[in-house]
């Protein structure tokens, strides 16, 4: 995914990687990454909490929206309160 | 912590020859409330009544199959209640288009592209998907007037 990633940025278009694997971010370096630490197949949480979901959609378009960030820029998830 | 399954470690070792020092950056260049996103997911969504095959999984298969923004998210969220093995990987799909389909109701976002890219996730193939399968994608996307792209892994 990172390595599509990179093609989509060199095209102009802005991206932001949801990530599970430390290691893949490491390697490939993609511009954007929101790192979710849940297991594999859970990036956006259970199909039963549209919260969880929408929280770490705004979580990735903040990343998308915020000017300070250099590439390649990695960030955390961390659930709010 | 998650572990790299093995064909992902084997694509990993491949890309440390490879590593970039330069990343590209595409700043946005609208609000978000006016962007148009896709989604890229590592899934192997079989749509379109298309037999429910998942070719290539175990190898990593480069190529690219297109999801309809029309895609209705509870089918795919079925056929991943069903588990049999690869269908899982449709529910990030089938959450994915859920979660974004209310944010751009909620204003958040501007609109969803027409059609959305998933591939196998990690492919063991780098070559092919670094000069090929990649490239294709951006292409597409780009004759969308796409802004915006979000990834979504396996």
């Amino acid at each position: 995914m990172g390595l599509v990633a990179l093609e989509l940025e060199r095209a102009g278009i802005s991206t932001v990687a949801l990530q599970l694997l430390h290691a893949a971010v490491a390697e490939v370096r993609p511009p954007r990454s929101l790192w979710v630490p849940l297991r594999e197949g859970c990036a956006l949480g259970s199909a039963g909490d549209p919260e969880y979901r929408r929280a770490v959609l705004e979580a990735a378009f903040e990343m998308l929206e915020d000017a300070s960030l250099t590439a390649p820029a990695l960030l955390e998830y961390v659930a709010r309160g | 912590m998650i572990e790299p399954s093995a064909s992902l470690r084997k694509l990993l070792r491949a890309l440390q020859s490879r590593r970039l020092d330069d990343v590209p950056w595409a700043p946005l260049r609208r609000p978000l409330a006016e962007c148009r996103l896709a989604l890229v997911a590592s899934s192997v969504c079989v749509v379109h009544g298309d037999a429910h095959e998942y070719p290539g999984v175990e190898v990593g298969d480069p190529t690219f199959r297109e999801i309809g923004n029309d895609t209705d998210a509870g089918e795919l969220l079925a056929r991943s209640r069903a588990g049999d093995g690869a269908a899982n990987f449709e529910r990030n799909m089938a959450l994915a288009l859920d979660g974004l389909r209310a944010t751009v109701a909620e204003g958040r976002l501007g609109e969803l592209n027409h059609r959305h890219l998933t591939l196998c996730g990690p492919v063991a193939v780098t070559r092919d998907a670094i000069r090929r399968a990649a490239p294709q994608a951006a292409d597409r996307l780009t004759a969308d007037q796409v802004d915006v792209a979000l990834l979504v892994p396996t």
